[in-house]
Parts: C-alpha cells; sequence; structure tokens
C-alpha cells in the first residue's frame, strides 16, 4: 500500500537530486523491490511514519531493478535496504549487526523506526558521519 | 507533502548517477555473503508466470532451487542448519520467558524517554561529546594538514615588494585571488590532460608577475603624471620638485631624479630642504661633487644654519681645520645660530686650551643671549669674580630664568666655604621675587615640586647649603600662594607627605623637617621624624646636627622624655658621657619630681660609674628620697636594693636601719610583693613571706620563695605550693615549681603526673616542655618529644637550648653546637642569658679561639638589652652583683651556675 503514495525515483539522476535537494532534513532513501515481504512491511511502516517525520525527514522508494546504478557502489542486494543521507552526506548508523552502512533488516515497529531516523537526524545536526543506534539488532539479526 | 519539481523532470542522456554529487561507495565485509541471494529478473518472471502469485519466500527458495538443481549435500546442510535453527530458537524462547519474569530495560527507563519530550533544541545541541570513537577529529585533522598550501614565490614579487614604499602599495588580494585560480587549474590537471595543466600553469605564473609589475608600472607613470602637471602648475614649490626626484629614485632611475632635482634648485635656488634633498641624492658621486652642491647652495642661502651644518659634516670628520674653517665663516654670516656655536664649542672642547674656550663662549653669550647653556658653561669656566659679573649679566637678558638663582646660590657656595645659609636664603627669595616680577605667564612659575626637584639635584652635587635655601623657597612659594599662614595640620601633612616622597634624598627632606619645625616647633612627631633620619645616616660617629637638633628640641618642648631620649642618645651613640650626665642633671633640675628622670640618672651612675657605682647610685637615690617625699613602691624597691648592694659591698650586717626602711616600705604599700620578698630576703624570714602571701597571693614568685623556704618540711611545701596553683591558676610558673619539688623529692611518677596535667593547660608553655622532657626516660621517645615541642611552643629558644643540652648529656657534641646556635639566632633566644652561658661553656671547652673571640663579640653587642634566662636573671640581681664587673666574667659565672645546676651533664674535655 504505501508504496503507491511514496515518491518513486526513477533514474539515477533523480537519486541524486533527491538526495541533493534537502539542505535541513534527512533524505530517506528504500533502495529494494516492491514484491518482496520485507521490503512491503518496511513501505508500509515508512509510509506510515512519513507523516509524523515530515519535520526532520523525508522518504522516498528505489526499485534496484529499475535503478540498477547503486547497487554495487552500495551493495545493494537485499530484499530492502534503507539508507540515510543528510546534506549529500551518507549516514552511517551502529546497530550492532556489523553493518553500519544500511539498514537491511526489519526494524520491530514504527516507533523503533522513528527512534532511529531520530537519533540519525540529531547526529548528522551535530556533524556526525556516525551515529549508534537506540536499539541494539546485534542478538535479533 | 509537497511534491519536489525534480521528480517529473527527465534526467539528462548520460549521466553516470552518483558521480554528480560525488558519491563513494563501500565495502562491508560483514555483508559479502548475502551477494549471492541476488536473483536475476527472468527467474521469478518465470515463476510468476507458472505459479502465480505466491508467498516471497517460496518463490525465493524455489528460485534456488531451479537454478543450483537439488543436491545432497545441500540437503545434509539443510538438515544441520535447521537443526541449529531448532536449537537456537528453542535457546531464545526460553530467553524471552527469562526477559518475560523481569521488565525489560526499555520499560524500566519508559518514563524517563517520555521525558526527553521536554529537552529543548539547545539542550539537545548542547549534549556533551563522546570521545573520538571514530578518529573523525584525528582524519580531519589530517585532512586539514593534506589541504595546507605552500607557494614557491618567485623572486620577482619579493623585489616588487620591497620597492613599493611610499607612494603604491602590492595588492595582496589579487595575488592571492589568481593563486587560487591557479590551484583549480592545477587540480583540473590532475583529472584531465596532464601536460597541458603544466602549460597553463606557466602561463598563470607569468601572469601574475606581469600583472604586478604593470601595476607598479602604472602607478608610477601616474605618480610622474601628477607630478609634472604639478610642476607645471606650481613651479615654484619645492614639495613637487622633491616628490618627482624621490619618485623617479624609487624607480631606480637616478640620473633622472638628480637632474629633476638638478632643475629645481635652479628653478627655486633659496629652497633649503631642495639643496639638501639635492645633496643627499648626490651622495654616491662622492663627497666632493656634495661640497660643490653645497657651496653653491650656501651662496643662495648664506643664512641657513641647516646647509653650514651639512657642509661641516661634508668634511672628513678628523679635518679639525678645515671643519673651524667652514664654521667661523657661518659664524661669520649667522652669527646668532645657536647650534653653529655649539657644533663649533664642541668641536673645540676636544682641541683646544679653556682659554679659548671661554673666549668662544662669551661671544657666544654676546650673540646668542638666550641661551643658558652657553651661560652655564661660561659660568662654570670662570674665576668667581668674573662669573659674578656674568651671572649679573645673564640675568638682566633672562630675568625669567630661575637656573640662574640657583647657579647663582651654588657658585657663592663654593666659592665662600663659610657663607652662611641665610645669606644664600636671602639671595633665593629675591630671585623669586624678580622672577615673580618678570614672568609674564604665570603657569610657567615653578612649583613646590620642581623647587624640590631642583634641591634634590643640588642635594646630588654636594651644594648643600643651596639645596636647604631652594627647600626654604619651595615650602615659602606655597606659603605665599595661600595667603592664610595657620598652622593647620593639613599643611603639615602635606609637607611631611612632601619629605616621605623624597625620602632618598636624606639633605632636602632633612631641611623639609627643619623648615617645619621652624614653623611648627611644638609638632613632636615631626622632631621624631627629624631625629630620626639623622640617627638612620649614622657613619661612625653621629652627624652632630643631631644634638643641635636636641638641644633645640629640649628647648621648645619641655618634656622629661626628650630629655631622657637626649641624654640616652648623648651616651649610647656618642659615648659623651659628661654631656649626658649635663643633660641629665639639668632634666633633675627642671623636672625635680619626676622618678622616671630619677630613674634614668641611677641607670646612668650605675652603668658610668665602674667600681664605684653602689656608692654612686646609692647617692642619687639618697638624693631623690630627699627630693621626693611620696616615692613609689619600685622607687623604694630601687633603695633597698642599692643599699643592700652597698651593705654587701662593705662586708656589713644587716642593721636597724635597713629593717626599719622595710618596714616603712610595706606599711605605706601593703600590697607590693616585691617589697615582701625583698624583706624576707634580707631577713631570712619565712613569717615576712606568708604574710606577703596572704596579702599579694597573685605575687608569683612570693609563692615560689615560701615554697622554697620551708623545704625542709615536704608536706608543708607541697601545701604551699597547691594552696598557689589553686589561687593562681593560670600560671604555668608554679606548676613547674611544683614538678621541680616532687622531682627533688625523686616521686618521679607523681612530677611525670603533674606533666601531663600542666601541659594539658598549657600547652604551649616552654618550660612545662623542658620539664617534661627531663621526666622521659626513655632516649626513643624523647625525640617525638623534641618535635612535639618545638612544634607545640613555636620553636621556643628555650626548647631549642635544651635540646642541645640532651644531645651534650649525650655527648653529641656537633650536635650541640648547632642547637645552641639556632637558638641564639632566634629574636626571643638573643636576650636570654642562659643560652649565651652555655654557649660561652661550650666553646670554653670545645671550641677554637677564632670562635670564642667571635662569640664575645656577638656577646658584647647585646649584652646591655639581655633581660631573660633563669639563672642570668637571678645572678644579675643578686646583690653581690658588683664582684664580677666585666660582662665576659658575669657570663662565666652564669655559665658555671647553670654546670652546677645540671648534675646530669659531666663535663669531658
Amino acid at each position: 500500500m504505501g508504496s503507491v503514495f511514496l515518491p518513486h525515483l526513477h533514474t539515477g539522476w533523480h537519486v541524486d537530486q533527491a538526495i541533493l535537494s534537502e539542505d535541513e532534513r534527512l533524505v530517506i532513501v528504500r533502495f529494494g523491490r516492491v514484491y518482496e515481504r520485507e521490503c512491503m512491511i518496511m513501505d508500509e511502516f515508512l509510509f506510515g511514519i512519513a507523516e509524523k517525520i515530515k519535520n526532520f525527514a523525508t522518504v522516498y522508494l528505489c526499485d534496484i531493478d529499475e535503478v540498477p546504478d547503486f547497487n554495487s557502489m552500495y551493495e545493494l542486494y537485499d530484499p530492502c535496504t534503507v539508507m540515510f543521507f543528510y546534506r549529500n552526506k551518507h549516514m552511517m548508523c551502529d546497530f550492532g549487526t556489523g553493518n553500519n552502512n544500511k539498514l537491511n533488516f526489519l526494524v520491530g515497529d514504527k516507533q523503533e523506526l522513528i527512534d532511529i531516523i531520530e537519533t540519525i537526524y540529531r547526529g548528522a545536526r551535530k556533524g556526525k558521519g556516525l551515529v549508534i543506534s537506540p536499539i541494539d539488532y546485534s542478538a535479533k539479526h | 507533502m509537497d511534491r519536489k519539481a525534480f521528480l517529473d523532470q527527465e534526467a539528462p542522456a548520460g549521466y553516470v548517477a552518483g558521480i554528480g554529487r560525488g558519491a563513494t561507495g563501500f565495502t562491508t565485509s560483514a555483508d559479502v555473503g548475502s551477494a549471492s541471494r541476488i536473483v536475476p529478473d527472468n527467474d521469478y518472471e518465470d515463476d510468476d508466470d507458472d505459479d502465480g502469485p505466491k508467498n516471497e519466500e517460496e518463490i525465493d527458495e524455489r528460485g534456488l532451487l531451479v537454478r543450483g538443481g537439488v543436491d545432497n549435500d545441500d540437503d545434509e546442510a539443510d538438515k544441520i542448519y535447521d537443526e541449529v535453527e531448532r536449537r537456537l530458537s528453542h535457546k531464545s524462547k526460553k530467553d524471552k520467558e527469562n526477559s518475560d519474569a523481569q521488565p525489560s530495560v526499555t520499560s524500566a527507563f519508559a518514563d524517563l524517554k517520555r521525558a526527553l519530550s521536554s529537552v529543548s533544541e539547545d539542550q539537545w545541541a548542547n549534549l556533551p561529546e563522546v570521545g573520538d570513537l571514530t578518529k573523525r577529529n584525528k582524519r580531519l585533522r589530517l585532512l586539514e594538514k593534506s589541504q595546507q598550501r605552500f607557494y614557491a614565490v618567485p623572486d620577482t614579487l619579493l623585489v616588487g615588494g620591497s620597492n613599493g614604499g611610499a607612494g603604491e602599495s602590492t595588492d595582496f588580494n589579487s595575488i592571492s585571488k589568481t593563486k587560487d585560480k591557479l590551484l583549480s587549474k592545477q587540480l583540473d590537471s590532475v583529472v584531465g590532460n596532464t601536460g597541458e595543466g603544466l602549460t597553463n600553469q606557466i602561463d598563470e605564473n607569468d601572469f601574475i608577475i606581469d600583472q604586478t609589475t604593470d601595476n607598479k608600472i602604472d602607478d608610477i607613470r601616474k605618480g610622474r603624471l601628477i607630478f609634472s602637471s604639478l610642476r607645471k602648475t606650481e613651479p615654484l614649490n619645492p614639495n613637487s620638485w622633491i616628490a618627482s626626484a624621490k619618485l623617479e629614485e624609487q624607480d631606480r632611475k637616478f640620473s633622472t631624479a638628480k637632474s629633476l632635482i638638478e632643475n629645481g634648485c635652479q628653478k627655486i635656488p633659496r629652497s633649503v630642504s631642495l639643496w639638501l634633498e639635492n645633496i643627499r641624492l648626490h651622495h654616491s658621486d662622492g663627497t666632493k661633487h656634495c661640497k660643490l652642491i653645497c657651496g653653491q647652495a650656501l651662496k643662495f642661502n648664506p643664512k641657513s644654519e641647516q646647509l653650514w651644518l651639512k657642509a661641516v659634516d661634508l668634511e672628513h670628520p678628523s679635518d679639525f681645520l678645515s671643519q673651524r674653517r667652514i664654521l667661523m665663516k657661518a659664524l661669520e654670516s649667522v652669527p646668532d645660530s645657536v647650534g653653529i656655536w655649539k657644533k663649533l664649542i664642541e668641536l673645540e672642547g676636544e682641541e683646544s686650551k679653556e682659554e679659548d674656550i671661554k673666549k668662544l663662549l662669551s661671544k657666544a653669550v654676546e650673540f646668542c643671549p638666550k641661551e643658558w647653556d652657553f651661560w652655564l658653561s661660561l659660568i662654570n669656566l670662570s674665576e668667581y669674580s668674573e662669573a659674578k659679573s656674568i651671572i649679573n649679566r645673564a640675568r638682566k637678558i633672562m630675568n625669567d630664568n630661575y637656573k640662574i638663582w640657583i647657579t647663582a646660590a651654588k657658585l657663592e657656595e663654593r666659592e665662600n666655604e663659610d657663607i652662611s645659609e641665610a645669606k644664600l636664603s636671602r639671595l633665593m627669595s629675591k630671585g623669586v621675587d624678580e622672577l615673580k616680577k618678570h614672568t609674564v605667564d604665570k603657569s610657567k612659575l615653578l612649583s613646590k615640586e620642581d623647587w624640590l626637584h631642583e634641591a634634590t639635584i643640588a642635594e646630588g652635587e654636594g651644594f648643600l647649603l643651596t639645596c636647604k635655601a631652594i627647600v626654604k623657597i619651595a615650602l615659602q612659594t606655597e606659603e605665599e600662594d595661600e595667603f592664610n599662614i595657620d598652622p593647620s595640620s593639613s599643611r603639615v601633612d602635606d609637607w611631611l607627605s612632601l619629605a616621605d616622597g623624597f625620602s632618598k634624598f636624606t639633605e632636602t627632606s632633612n631641611n623639609i623637617f627643619q623648615i617645619i619645625i621652624s614653623k611648627y616647633p611644638t609638632k613632636i612627631d615631626v622632631w621624631l621624624k627629624l631625629l630620626d633620619s639623622f640617627k638612620k645616616t649614622k657613619n661612625e660617629k653621629p652627624d652632630p646636627r643631631l644634638f643641635e637638633y636636641y638641644e633645640q628640641m629640649v628647648k621648645i618642648n619641655e618634656d622629661e622624655i626628650f630629655y631622657l631620649m637626649y641624654a640616652k642618645d648623648l651616651w649610647k651613640l656618642n659615648t659623651d658621657i659628661d654631656k649626658a650626665k649635663e643633660v641629665l642633671e639639668r632634666a633633675g633640675t627642671l623636672f625635680p619630681f619626676s622618678e622616671s628622670v630619677w630613674f634614668a640618672r641611677i641607670k646612668f651612675a650605675k652603668y658610668t660609674s665602674g667600681t664605684s657605682w653602689v656608692e654612686e647610685s646609692l647617692a642619687v637615690s639618697t638624693k631623690m628620697f630627699q627630693r621626693i617625699s611620696d616615692n613609689s613602691s619600685a622607687a623604694w624597691y630601687k633603695h633597698i636594693h642599692l643599699l643592700r648592694c652597698s651593705y654587701s659591698k662593705n662586708g656589713k650586717p644587716v642593721d636597724e636601719y635597713l629593717t626599719t626602711l622595710c618596714d616603712e616600705a610595706l606599711d605605706k604599700f601593703p600590697d607590693c610583693g616585691k617589697l615582701y620578698l625583698q624583706k624576707s630576703q634580707i631577713l631570712q624570714d619565712v613569717d615576712t613571706l606568708a604574710v606577703g602571701v596572704r596579702r599579694c597571693a597573685q605575687f608569683i614568685p612570693l609563692w615560689i620563695n615560701y615554697a622554697h623556704a620551708v623545704k625542709s618540711n615536704p608536706v608543708r611545701a607541697r601545701a604551699i605550693l597547691d594552696n598557689s596553683i589553686t589561687q593562681n591558676p593560670s600560671s604555668p610558673l608554679l606548676w613547674v615549681e611544683r614538678i621541680r619539688f616532687e622531682k627533688q623529692l625523686n616521686n618521679f611518677d607523681s612530677a611525670r603526673q603533674l606533666c601531663t596535667k600542666a601541659l594539658q593547660k598549657f600547652p604551649s608553655d616552654a618550660n612545662l616542655w623542658i620539664e617534661n622532657l627531663h621526666l622521659i626516660s626513655k632516649i626513643s621517645q624523647r625525640k617525638n618529644a623534641f618535635m612535639d615541642s618545638l612544634k607545640k611552643t613555636n620553636n621556643s629558644s628555650i626548647i631549642l637550648m635544651n635540646i642541645g643540652l640532651f644531645f651534650w648529656i649525650d655527648g653529641k657534641f656537633t650536635k650541640v653546637k648547632a642547637w645552641f646556635e639556632r637558638a641564639l639566632n632566634s629574636d626571643e633566644g638573643k636576650l636570654n642569658g642562659d643560652c649565651w652561658g652555655w654557649m660561652f661553656k661550650y666553646f670554653g671547652l670545645y671550641g677554637t679561639e677564632d670562635e670564642m673571640n667571635e662569640f664575645l663579640q656577638k656577646f658584647s653587642d647585646v649584652y646591655d638589652e639581655i633581660n631573660a634566662g633563669e639563672t642570668w636573671t637571678k645572678l644579675s640581681k643578686s646583690i653581690n652583683r658588683d664582684r664580677f664587673d666585666r660582662p665576659v666574667e658575669f657570663l662565666g659565672e652564669v655559665s658555671n651556675s647553670l654546670v652546677s645546676n645540671t648534675p646530669m651533664l659531666e663535663l669531658k674535655r
């Protein structure tokens, strides 16, 4: 459902423009395939929270099959990968999973996702490149 | 949600994703494994067609299977993984149960988390940072370092910069801009064609140089235009010529510069500055050419002092004759030039005789009458009578110059040895009057401070009388300014503070004091300050003026204390015994009823009469008794004491007269403990002590003597001491006595008990500590007790001395000396006779002769001031005192008595 309402990015240029377009807000790009279960759940979550986080973050969706330009650059091979950018800077987050570059697993609920996004935003505002996730996912994934 | 515009735009053709925004990828070592899960598109499309919509996992599974086929190994592996999975899920279920039992961490902090909503934006921003976990700071630092740029600047740039002096300045801004451009070009060239970049760079470099030199050339060109138009419009303004010449000089076109300036000189030959500039420019052509120019210049400007001096400078400094010739010529044309006269006199001063200089000076004075320096040097070189006439001449010409008058006063003082100070003051006051009359601008008159400053200069030059006269003038001027001459204290205070300000210059400050005193003779503190300043400057003998002032002071302020001070200083500082005696006698006639004068006379008789001191002082004290009918108790005591001394000296037994005198004294002063003590000593009588103790319970020595007197009966003595302690609970001396008493009876335990008790009451009493130290039997404990006692009594000198004594008893002789010296070095110990006595004994036994002599020297310095020490005071007050007349003999007696009182000490030679 959610994937219908959130803006889609159809080319690499659009992805770049989306990342460059925001000065004050976090840019969240979900790379994945719409038909995968994980991806659907994530889209649902993102659509659910998009209105709540609109003050400090904006959400875009990108199909990695339609736009394969970043697959090798960002190692996009998971069904669903959420990446964060702030002022054209790739924001990293230590989830405890060993991969700080992206969120490539399903979080428990929407609130968890909001918490993570907020934490990243706070860190980004302070000029950090890496933040520590408020929830540790090392045991779960 | 607003929709961004770019979402509806077409992507540009041939766009390479990511590069446009400089994106860089990453490799995650931990995450490579799952790359195998990438599924080709067509695979699942096929599946989709075959089986219709299914759940994704299945599709995934299928896809894999289709591609890879089923394998036994795979099956086995799957089984193992399933097993592991099952195990793990089982475990996690257990964990879940456990965690359900306890509240989770998130729920425990839920309320706190909610409270975070109240945290403001600022507070978030100001949260403390964790350490540099990601090494971000270090990376930034390295990045910064790598970004710092250094350039090799071509030499032409530097040269251009140093030449751009006053007129123009280098445009640093444009240079740095081009540098930035250059750098960006360079960076581009790294990406693109390297060969092309290099040539670009070189071009750019040339461009910079071209630009800067262009700038300079532009500026100079502009300047030239401006100056040439200036020269045309104002050809008679020398400045435009000078400026153009300077511009050419900056451009290193010296010949143009020279021709320009020469042009200028021809056009305006009367401009001195042009000529001077001309000479300066031609300096490189050798002095000969310069001289020529100078000669030309002087032809047009014969009155210019500057040019003449320049001409002298151009001569070789050792060529004295031609320098002089030029100066003489100069004086012919400008006879009133101060600079030339000065130069000439300076020159002559090196070479010729005093006579010639004097002649020159007198000429100089004729032509430059306003120049004080010439007058002064002329006066200094002249004879007295001549100098006088010169001063008079100078005065007529410069009637508002104060220096003339000061010089006159100095001259008078120098030439007339016996000139009186009054004469000088008259001279000075006349000078001040004249100055006031002739000075138009009243603010130019010297202030009080300026006059005093002049006085200090005079003092420094040794003209003491002049100094005094000037000080007088200084203070007078102020007085007249204010017109009211009431003895207000503020005036005196003001002057006193002035004197303090000049305290480095003794004479000046003394003079101020003297003047204050002559105005306000009743100001005692000023007198004392004056006397003090005289005493401070004493060398071998004090200044005789000190006693003159004493004499004046006692005349004006009739107070016995001043007489006593006078006599004391006469006696001590001047060793003028006769004069001191005379002063005392005068004081005696003036104040016949003053006891302090009488006491002073007795003391004086005692210390100055040699062996017959008893008779002398007794005579004085008898006189006192005849004069004064109602003497104080102290007078009675002194008198009876002297009588006793005289009796013991003559071997006379105690007679009726003495006892009646005692009784009489006691009748008059029944509460004076000293008199009881004296009487008991005379009569060797316990009853007197008993009575005395009853009447004067606060007088401690009476109690102690009483206890001593009944020593044969220990029970009674103890009772007396206990009684005394209850009556005088605040006297540590009685406790000491009590402890000693027990010690004498060998009751060491009770002595120790008493000692601890007493020390609790008086923890800082040195005598009690000494008793305590003596009662400690173990040497090991003693060391700590030493430290304690020193700490508690704040390094009391007698404790130091006793520690030395302990070391002596233990036979550690080197330490003994150190401790005794420590005791004697303290201020309090210096006045303790016992310390001196012990040291004397020590040096007598173990010291060298030099040490002993040095010690005795020090001893005789302080002998008169020693007033403490148990044994010392006992002996010095004894009626047999006169047997040990000399200080050293007395010291020997003290030390012997000290040794005999210390039975533990075995003296070894």
